[in-house]
């Protein structure tokens, strides 16, 4: 194959990814780092009523409460708080939180909305795959993107590495990349 | 965009070296990323699990001793939690990529339990994609350090391979439309995601 063509097919395959690169590159920082990037402050409140059988179990009921809002997220089971009187759960996906308060006689439902923020969604896209309850098409389309990217970076990187040894490639290089990618591997072992 | 050719050498440069460095992890978080989508072809139940209960005595378990007891037990990996439980036991975890170790020291120091996960090669090979952060042993602080650098790397060789591609094909229809079409999508999913 054409030299020309390789470096053209290292480039398309790079710029494809280059987005997805970066946002991967802030996100192992900051795992590595346990770095806090989610904010907590709540930005905007308000309410409605909705109608609802609040005999309903807790899952269905938010799941029924989440539905009619029509608000996408997960509803983790941990964060209910249930009585006689009201139901308090909480709504959440990559990019924000919803805190509701349901009084469950009149069915007078309080939302607290808490956007986690750019540098928590950029980090979430590590963990994402696409696939929030109520989330359009075109959110779901990112698990193709995601698996699409890590194809594309494989190509790009084995690419890369022809281009290096067939036309670029000089001993002291190989000796000392060769050696990391040795004792990368070692302490792989290791842990 | 005019650029020297030193500073384009000294790009491509950083270009090449932020990969060849971290070739390796790279690789194994390539591999190990398609491993995770698909994780429900890695079984689980090949994971060894047990649990044991040990009579000791209450010396055997003192800070003093404690790493002989570990290597007694062949306790692996690095010391992740500790605590003490509300009846007064004292509770570590130790993770490695492939084991969990789980101790209870019972209040009376006279007993250890000791709940072992010894994961399967797929569930290991999964485990290093996990393994994150610094402390403990050596082994762990550079692999952490490697981890720091695979996330430099990764943003340093797509910004200056995006600068290269300026210099070499910034009239290439083809790469504008990937580069455009790929900023607008991850733009309008981080968007999306943000106000929504």
């Amino acid at each position: 194959m054409k030299k020309s063509l390789l470096i053209k097919l290292h480039l398309y395959s790079g710029l494809f990814t280059s987005f997805y690169l970066i946002a991967f590159g802030i996100s192992a920082i900051i795992l590595n780092h346990n770095i806090k990037v989610e904010k907590k402050d709540i930005t905007h409140n308000w309410n409605t009523n909705i109608q609802v059988d609040t005999n309903l179990p807790n899952k269905e009921l938010k799941e029924k409460i989440r539905d009619q809002l029509g608000l996408m997220g997960w509803t983790p089971p941990w964060e209910d708080k249930r009585d006689s009187t009201s139901f308090q759960f909480m709504i959440t996906h990559t990019g924000r939180n919803y805190f509701l308060n349901l009084n469950l006689a009149t069915g007078d439902l309080d939302i607290s909305e808490a956007p986690k923020g750019i540098m928590a969604v950029i980090h979430g896209l590590h963990f994402f795959n696409g696939n929030i309850p109520n989330a359009p098409f075109f959110i779901r389309t990112w698990a193709v993107y995601q698996w699409l990217a890590l194809f594309v970076m494989f190509i790009s990187l084995f690419l890369g590495l022809w281009l290096w040894i067939k036309y670029n490639y000089k001993t002291w290089e190989g000796i000392a990349f060769g050696s990391l990618f040795i004792v990368s591997i070692i302490i792989m072992i290791l842990l | 965009m005019k650029m020297g050719i030193k500073t384009y050498t000294f790009l491509r440069k950083i270009h090449l070296y932020a990969s060849l460095s971290t070739v390796a992890l790279l690789l194994m978080y390539l591999v190990t990323s398609y491993m995770m989508i698909y994780h429900s072809w890695f079984s689980s139940n090949d994971n060894q699990e047990q649990v044991l209960s040990v009579k000791v005595d209450p010396s055997e378990v003192s800070d003093d001793n404690w790493e002989l007891f570990r290597n007694k037990h062949s306790i692996k990996g690095r010391q992740t939690r500790e605590y003490l439980t509300e009846s007064g036991d004292l509770y570590r975890e130790y993770v490695g990529a492939g084991s969990n170790f789980k101790i209870t020291i019972f209040d009376e120091k006279n007993e250890v339990k000791i709940k072992s996960v010894k994961r399967s090669l797929a569930g290991t090979i999964i485990g290093f994609h996990r393994l994150r952060g610094y402390g403990g042993p050596l082994q762990y602080n550079i692999y952490a350090l490697l981890l720091d650098a695979v996330g430099l790397s990764l943003i340093l060789f797509a910004i200056t391979g995006v600068i290269l591609w300026l210099k070499l094909l910034k009239n290439n229809k083809i790469a504008w439309t990937i580069l455009i079409s790929g900023f607008v999508y991850v733009s309008l999913i981080i968007g999306y995601l943000l106000f929504v």
